[in-house]
């Protein structure tokens, strides 16, 4: 039997027929973005598990006061107040062992786009006032102007502050407690019950179109038309649909079968934790700070 | 189409959190009326669909590719309400355990992609298959859902942005939040909508809703088979078609102001100078307020107006005909 050539040499790169077909970018983007989302939930989880300051205190506590630093934050009109919440945010981080890193890598996508968004505000010619620097092309001058730098710096950190503190919740709440803190708040317990169940559902829901795009891409081997990618992406979303309704009735039985009445209880339990009620305390406090400054 | 935090005032998130509890409180009583199992359940892999299909990359032409909201396809299969409530639980979800889209801004990014998509959606596809519709009429209908409804909520974004300056600034007139004004927003979110995402929107929707009718699926799929009254279809026409007014100059005969009626007749007659005073809610249709975006400022606030009014009478007609129901 004769061996081609290309299979004795020990390359690391596809062979010939395993390349990736043109055009079925979208199916490595996919799990791509599932690898991503994935690995999302599981840094954060493992970050909450962590003991620090903020995972000690009551699920529900902590979010009702990282809730009210985050309406602070957006009710702060100057650069001092922002600052007093910004400053508790990185000392609330800190000494919930949560890295910054971690922090940062949550907050960096708001924070490009916003700073990208926003740029325009620098300049004269949107927001006109005093030239601080600037340069020229040809005969249009760009300068940036005290007035846009401070509006379009308070904007970036207004976000900024405000997307630190929830992904802050996200890395020191696991979300088992989110779940458990939310059935506290003064909401429908149907709403509550339907969100946790959407969030495992959803992983079943993403380890369908997982294993669909591995399928999809493990048996590629030639340039596909964009007829039938979309012909697969249809039949995918169709199939998802089908799991989706099979398995609701399924779960809906065992849940009938298991005494599921149709009322939804809700364990409600009190913060009783003098920590808790102290946290909330100094939260509020940094609202009011915000609303009077 | 996900709106961080920190770009809407604290009062707009608030009103859209006063609009959105009516609506919320409404889908979970039409989805879950009575409430059993399989409901919650259903309701649960709905809004997982309505997540795993966001997320979910489509091809497009080019090699490239894009996401969907999918509201449409979800309002189109589960009916509009449904959608509604699916859509919400996953925004939420995508804001809290994500951060994808802001917390303060949920109700926001809820009332654009989970209220205004799916019903716009909804009816369009509804009003397009009016009738027997074959494969084709079919597939335009979807494609036009999808493509009409995303841009509508990019408009919808576009507005709820570019209104920030106007109600959200410091005293010496700088934008507190989102900083631009509706002549940049409305380009900046309605032209790549028009250009690229509604083509993805409409050619998903599409493929989805022609894909189920293909195979014949149905009366498996289709939950939401319950057709749409014309009557309502009407409606909704005559009030996107409202703005049509504005092309007409001058007052309309015999509905004069006072200062109007003076130049014609020379006078104010006593009982109109007496109870002529009240403006109402919105003077003018709200025109003032948005005296300086020109047509398209106008138009919106024309729509509001036709929206507000019809939604009053229609409120007022139906409880007096639940009131008469019950005596």
């Amino acid at each position: 039997m004769k061996i081609p050539g290309w299979m004795k040499e020990p390359a690391f790169e596809y062979t010939p027929l395993a390349r990736p077909a043109r055009g079925g970018g979208f199916i490595r983007k996919n799990l791509s973005d599932i690898a991503h989302l994935r690995k999302w939930v599981a840094d954060s989880d493992e970050s909450a598990l962590k003991s620090g300051l903020l995972q000690r205190l009551d699920p529900a506590a902590r979010m009702a006061g990282l809730l009210v630093l985050v309406v602070a934050a957006s009710l702060s009109r100057d650069f001092y107040a922002l600052s007093v919440i910004a400053a508790v945010t990185a000392v609330l981080a800190a000494m919930s062992s949560v890295k910054f890193a971690g922090l940062a890598k949550k907050v960096l996508p708001a924070f490009i786009f916003t700073t990208l968004m926003i740029t325009p505000v620098f300049f004269g010619f949107f927001s006109p006032g005093t030239r601080l620097a600037g340069f020229s092309m040809g005969s249009v001058d760009f300068f940036v102007t005290g007035a846009g730098l401070r509006a379009g710096v308070f904007f970036i950190a207004r976000v900024t502050t405000m997307a630190s503190l929830v992904a802050l919740l996200i890395l020191t709440t696991r979300q088992m407690d989110f779940f458990r803190g939310i059935k506290r708040f003064p909401l429908p317990g149907v709403f509550a019950a339907a969100l946790f169940m959407t969030f495992r559902y959803m992983f079943v829901l993403l380890k369908t179109a997982e294993d669909a795009s591995m399928a999809r891409r493990s048996r590629t081997i030639e340039p596909s038309m964009l007829r039938d990618h979309g012909g697969w992406f249809a039949s995918r979303v169709l199939l998802f649909l089908r799991k989706s309704l099979f398995a609701a009735e399924e779960v809906g039985m065992a849940m009938e079968s298991r005494g599921f009445t149709g009322r939804v209880r809700v364990l409600k339990e009190s913060i009783t934790g003098r920590w808790d009620y102290l946290w909330i305390g100094a939260a509020t406090f940094v609202l009011f700070i915000s609303l009077m400054a | 189409m996900h709106i961080p935090d920190g770009y809407l005032s604290p009062a707009t998130c608030v009103v859209f959190y006063g609009a959105m509890a009516p609506v919320w409180y409404i889908s979970s009583r039409k989805v879950d009326r009575g409430l059993k199992a399989r409901d919650m359940a259903r309701l649960s892999f709905a809004a997982a669909f309505s997540f795993v299909i966001m997320m979910f990359n489509i091809p497009v032409p080019g090699g490239s590719s894009g996401h969907m909201v999918g509201a449409a396809v979800a309002a189109i299969v589960l009916g509009p309400w449904a959608a509604v409530a699916a859509l919400t639980l996953a925004v939420a979800l995508q804001a809290f355990i994500f951060g994808d889209g802001g917390v303060t801004a949920l109700a926001a990014n809820s009332f654009n992609m989970a209220f205004i998509m799916s019903f716009t959606g909804y009816f369009i596809y509804s009003g397009l298959t009016l009738g027997s519709p074959g494969v084709k009429r079919r597939f335009f209908a979807s494609a036009a859902a999808g493509y009409v409804s995303v841009n509508v909520a990019a408009l919808a974004v576009a507005l709820e942005l570019g209104v920030q300056p106007l109600v959200a600034h410091s005293p010496a007139g700088v934008a507190l939040y989102a900083p631009y004004p509706l002549s940049t927003t409305i380009p900046a979110m309605v032209v790549p909508h028009l250009l690229f995402f509604g083509p993805v929107e409409a050619l998903g929707t599409a493929l989805v809703v022609s894909y189920i009718y293909k195979y014949k699926r149905q009366g498996e799929f289709l939950m939401s088979e319950k057709r749409i009254n014309p009557l309502w279809l009407v409606l909704g026409a005559l009030i996107v078609l409202v703005p049509l007014g504005l092309l007409a100059t001058g007052t309309a005969w015999g509905e004069w102001t006072g200062e109007e009626l003076s130049r014609v007749v020379g006078y104010i007659p006593e009982g109109m100078r007496r109870l002529g005073n009240w403006k109402g809610i919105l003077p003018g249709y709200g025109t003032a307020a948005l005296a300086g975006y020109g047509f398209m400022g106008t138009a919106f606030l024309y729509i509001f107006s036709a929206a507000l009014g019809s939604s009053i009478v229609v409120a007022a007609v139906y409880s007096w005909g639940r009131i008469w129901k019950n005596r």
